[in-house]
């Protein structure tokens, strides 16, 4: 059951007191570890609104990707993502594996926008990897 | 040992005897790290004021910290300054008998760190065209240093710096895949060992770096010295996360590799190009690394506060570097 005030109006209602209360008026270093506050409680608004955005498309890609799973094998995202490690760790996939570095791509473009959006790289990634695609 | 008032106590008995003044004040903390802590004094004296800096070996050391201690940081000081590298002055290494712990007392350089301001400054536009030619002319001279005194430091190469950062991740036990990718990539790109290793700074990048109108006035921050591979140097000064946006100058957001390369090369030593490339993804996977390391930190309890909370979640910037550098079909 949906309930109100949602996860996401209660976070922004949050992330103003500690923006607009609270580092005005206590000192410097309190102020900067209260705006480090408010951003990490961005974080987690990002990632709720996310998770509602993507439900369980990971696993699928995940398993899309070449000899993570075998025949009537069924293994979660986690263990996936742990296969996935051992491949790139060993070199089994590599950078020169398109469909693999396509992955790595969306996912930390994925990532990012929900930890930190305003990175400049973040920018940049997007349009690298929209000129990648382009090809 | 950390309290204000121990600190000025602890000065005032102690910059008389050093004849750097009869009296102290405004004592403020600049900067506090876990290992490090960095002080600003005035002394006063017949000769006026004299403000001064006091650097503190912090309360925590980390086993299996590559940080080289607060003595040596003094000494390198000392050592590199006739050889042409802007450093602050150093004054007096604290000894047991001036009750302020492990430490030492400096010049204090004016100017500024922060790169934002670097940036923008209108009085900096002369300093900031010929910055990225300075570094590599600064960095030359440090490289070239005769290491023959300086057996006490910490001795080490390519594969060693690698091998250790893995090693130190596969304990962390936090995988990442893109992380995973970068130390492949790099197992196969290991420069070879430059004989013999040369003094290098580690930690040679904007935010260490004191500006002023007329340039670079001193490098500050040398607790990651070392005798190495003298390219991670030029490597680590062109990681992105050091540009601050303007990622179109790759050396520190201020200058190109060109005025850096040839900054270097007018002091006759040479750029391997191949090895600052694999410098400038280890550098990138490093710093994505140092990320995981603080938010180890914060959930191991070790230091519960929000700042180390949050700054895990900055591993996923370096990830979109280390694609951009990484990915073969961004370079044909």
């Amino acid at each position: 059951m949906q309930q109100h005030p949602d996860i996401t109006q209660l976070l922004e209602v949050v992330t103003a007191f500690l923006r607009s209360e609270i580092m005005p008026n206590v000192d410097g270093a309190r102020a900067f570890h209260a705006r480090v506050a408010a951003n990490a409680l961005d974080i987690v608004r990002r990632e709720v609104e996310q998770l509602r955005a993507f439900p369980a498309q990971e696993r699928e890609r995940l398993l899309a990707l070449p000899g993570l799973a075998g025949e009537g094998d069924s293994p979660g995202a986690e263990v996936l993502y742990e296969r996935l490690c051992d491949a790139l760790a060993e070199g089994r996939l590599n950078e020169t594996d398109t469909v693999v570095m396509d992955f790595l791509w969306e996912l930390s473009l994925h990532q990012l926008a929900v930890d930190q959006p305003k990175y400049s790289g973040y920018a940049e990634g997007l349009r690298a990897w929209d000129a990648i695609r382009g090809d | 040992m950390n309290a204000v008032d121990d600190i000025v106590a602890g000065l005032r008995a102690c910059i008389p005897r050093l004849g750097l003044g009869s009296d102290v004040s405004d004592l403020r903390r600049l900067t506090g790290g876990a290992s490090q802590q960095t002080w600003r004094f005035v002394a006063t004296g017949p000769a006026g004021q004299r403000p001064l800096i006091l650097r503190l070996e912090g309360m925590r050391k980390r086993a299996g910290d590559t940080e080289s201690g607060i003595e040596t940081e003094a000494r390198l000081l000392r050592f590199v300054e006739p050889l042409g590298v802007p450093v602050p002055r150093v004054y007096h290494v604290l000894e047991a008998e001036d009750g302020l712990g492990r430490g030492y007392i400096m010049e204090c350089v004016e100017g500024e760190t922060l790169p934002k301001k670097i940036f923008q400054r209108e009085d900096f536009a002369e300093a900031r065209a010929g910055l990225a030619r300075q570094c590599g002319e600064v960095l030359a001279r440090i490289h070239r240093a005769p290491t023959g005194e300086l057996g006490f430091l910490r001795s080490t190469s390519a594969q060693e710096e690698l091998e250790l950062e893995e090693a130190a991740y596969r304990r962390r036990g936090m995988r990442r895949p893109v992380f995973e990718l970068a130390f492949r990539w790099l197992r196969h790109r290991v420069p070879r060992r430059s004989a013999p290793p040369a003094l290098v700074h580690g930690d040679f990048r904007n935010g260490n770096l004191m500006i002023g109108p007329d340039g670079l006035r001193a490098v500050l921050d040398w607790e990651l010295v070392h005798l190495g591979d003298p390219m991670e140097d030029l490597g680590w000064l062109c990681v992105n996360s050091w540009r601050f946006g303007r990622s179109h100058l790759p050396v520190g957001g201020f200058g190109t590799r060109e005025e850096l390369y040839a900054g270097y090369e007018s002091q006759g030593l040479t750029v391997d190009r191949e090895a600052t490339a694999f410098w400038e993804v280890f550098g990138t996977l490093r710093w994505g690394l140092i990320c995981q390391r603080m938010a180890e930190a914060f959930i191991s309890g070790e230091d519960p506060t929000v700042e180390r909370a949050a700054i895990g979640r900055r591993s996923s910037e370096t990830e979109i570097d280390l694609l951009m550098l990484i990915d073969p079909r961004l370079r044909s």
